[in-house]
């Protein structure tokens, strides 16, 4: 079932994104309404691959920063530019917060990888150095 | 001729003063014939017969008793190689359970003190391993009280500044690639 809608899905989810790659609300909302209006059989199933598909991207797509301070430009481009650097072909998005318990420092969420490099990491890297 | 005379005159003057009558005498020697005849048949021959049979019986009974006596002797002599034999084994036997015994006794021994070794051996195995727990528990509940100490200090006394600093820094530093 999910094979033989694969490439469907696929185009979909092309269709959803910009020319930058990103998923965009506005495509999303066409494309779900061009799914309503051609009412295609077993449409649930093409909503569920297609629901999934976008998430997946949307994870990919996003980058999760946490600091220990308050953002400020100079470090959110900074940050900006390594990330860009690392992805040139793939438009990525940077959702930005404050974490206090990293008390200084950053944690980057960049799909399936964690770079945190904190005053909390350190302490806890110490702390093992300890007990190992 | 006067000699004979004389002898017959000898024999006849005994007769006479004897008073031997011939007819008599021969009469009673018959009768005592026969009666001897008579004994000898009926009653001597058997009285014979039984004095012979109880004479081998006594021979037969001292023969026995001999024999009996022998064998006694003989029994005797056996019994007592017998008990000899008997006390022989006997001390064998106590030797060999006694030896039994001492080697039972040094196994149970030498079992029981290699089982203590063991459980010594068992017991600072366990006060080792228990040590190093709690060493290691003490280790970590320290570097846990550490950390967050430090961890409230430093949030509390680190300026905003100073965090930024940090942060900036560790951006800088910041390596995506490796």
């Amino acid at each position: 079932m999910s094979s033989k809608y694969n490439n469907l899905v696929r185009e979909l989810v092309k269709r959803s994104s910009n020319e930058h790659g990103v998923v965009e609300e506005t495509l999303v909302k066409d494309v779900l309404s061009g799914l309503k209006e051609g009412n295609p059989p077993r449409h649930r199933e093409i909503l569920k691959l297609y629901l999934t598909e976008i998430r997946k991207t949307l994870r990919q797509q996003l980058v999760e920063v946490e600091l220990g301070c308050q953002p400020n430009d100079s470090i959110i481009s900074a940050l900006k530019a390594k990330i860009d650097d690392l992805a040139a072909s793939q438009s990525l998005e940077l959702q930005v917060s404050t974490n206090e318990n990293l008390i200084a420092g950053y944690r980057i969420r960049l799909v399936d990888d964690v770079f945190e490099d904190s005053i909390q990491s350190r302490l806890s890297k110490l702390s093992q150095s300890f007990t190992s | 001729m006067i000699t004979i005379a004389s002898l017959g005159d000898t024999a006849q003057g005994i007769v006479d003063t004897f008073g031997i009558d011939w007819p008599m005498l021969i009469a009673q020697a018959i009768n005592f014939l026969i009666v001897a005849f008579v004994i000898w048949k009926f009653a001597f021959k058997n009285i014979l017969s039984t004095i012979k049979e109880r004479e081998k019986q006594i021979s037969d009974s001292l023969s026995n008793a001999d024999r009996i006596k022998l064998e006694l002797e003989e029994t005797e002599k056996q019994q007592q190689e017998t008990l000899q034999e008997a006390s022989l084994a006997a001390k064998k036997t106590i030797s060999s359970a006694q030896d039994q015994a001492k080697a039972l006794i040094e196994s149970q021994k030498e079992d029981a003190r290699k089982q203590a070794e063991e459980i010594i051996s068992k017991a600072k195995i366990a006060m080792e391993q228990e040590r190093e727990r709690v060493l290691r528990e003490a280790r970590e509940e320290i570097a846990s009280l550490v950390l967050l100490t430090t961890s409230k200090v430093l949030s509390k006394d680190l300026s905003a500044e100073e965090k930024e600093r940090f942060s900036s820094r560790a951006t800088e530093e910041l390596n995506l690639t490796s």
